[in-house]
């Protein structure tokens, strides 16, 4: 869904040439490739990878494929842009960074929301110093009924729940902006309370087997909230929490505060 | 700054440009985005805050 309503749309909008789109539904693959005007179209990625001629690979699919996919698109000299969380483990993440920079590769991850205008003017100030020291984040992405539904419900397919798919983001937000210090310690908590007694799945964000009613099956093995903090080696402290289903009002709120200063978003 | 609903579909926009810059520059370096060792650094700390999630 992701490749549809961003990927392909802004790479045609770059005004680059999208040589092929892979599916393991034939059929959405070929229904994909006639919607934007793309001439090729395969099932299998190892056909697109080795048979496209494409100088660049975008992988967005469900989390368990990022690795095998990502991997075999750098073995083949291929530029890869592959959606969030990076991998099912950190191990896996190691040997996808190792291998894209001994080839000489770009391997970059959909970690959109430092690209957001709040968050850039947010990182802006805190290079300006006019924050100070920063020293404190807290990010908080709340969905009081925002469950996907789907694979990323399944612990096996997603690698978890709300923490997986938007904690990534919260996570990433609040390291990034902290200035990206060298980890120290994670403490944590995380419920499931809700999901595994009978979800409300939020329509708008299914995933697309779901919304063609080509997955019907209700499993959700994932967490509904999670929450804890991050120590990093300079003394930093990362806040999150993070939730599908939590009987909470919605939020999203970024907060950074320094020696001098603090700001939080959005608004800026 | 002005809200009009789109701010999360710039970003991905921004996002993609700069995987082209990065790619066209032939430096191969990301200014903004998250690369390789960028996101093994945030799946180690996925993987250590859920160690801590109720199953």
């Amino acid at each position: 869904m992701i490749a549809q309503s961003a990927h392909i749309p802004n790479l045609l909008r770059l005004g680059q040439t999208i040589v092929g789109v892979v599916d393991r539904n034939f059929d959405r693959a070929r229904r994909v490739a006639e919607q934007f005007g793309i001439s090729r179209y395969w099932d299998d990625y190892f056909m697109a990878i080795d048979g496209s001629g494409a100088d660049a690979v975008v992988v967005a699919t469900p989390t368990k494929f990022h690795y095998p996919i990502t991997m075999a698109a750098l073995q083949a000299g291929k530029h890869v842009l592959c959606e969030k969380p990076p991998a099912m483990t950190a191990a896996e993440a190691y040997e996808m960074a190792e291998e894209a920079e001994r080839r000489g590769l770009v391997l970059m991850y959909g970690l959109h929301r430092r690209f957001r205008d709040d968050a850039l003017a947010a990182k802006e100030a805190i290079g300006r110093g006019e924050l100070g020291d920063v020293y404190f984040a807290r990010v908080r992405w709340l969905r009081s009924r925002g469950a996907p539904g789907g694979w990323f419900c399944r612990k096996a397919l997603a690698g978890g729940g709300p923490l997986f798919d938007i904690g990534v983001h919260a996570i990433d937000l609040g390291w990034w902006l902290l200035g990206k210090p060298k980890l120290k310690e994670v403490y944590g908590f995380g419920f499931q309370r809700i999901g595994a007694k009978g979800v409300d799945l939020e329509r708008g964000h299914q995933p697309s087997d779901v919304r063609e009613g080509l997955d019907r099956e209700i499993l959700f093995d994932v967490e509904d909230h999670a929450g804890g903090f991050i120590t990093f080696e300079g003394g930093q402290v990362l806040s999150y929490e993070v939730s599908w289903l939590l009987n909470d009002r919605d939020d999203f709120r970024v907060t950074i505060c320094g020696d001098k200063r603090g700001l939080s978003f959005p608004p800026l | 700054m002005i809200f009009d609903g789109r701010e999360e579909g710039e970003a991905h926009f921004r996002l993609t440009q700069e995987f082209v810059r990065a790619i066209s520059s032939g430096k191969q370096e990301l200014r903004i985005g998250a690369d390789g060792w960028d996101g093994y650094t945030i799946m180690v700390m996925l993987e250590r805050a859920s160690q801590f999630l109720q199953s």
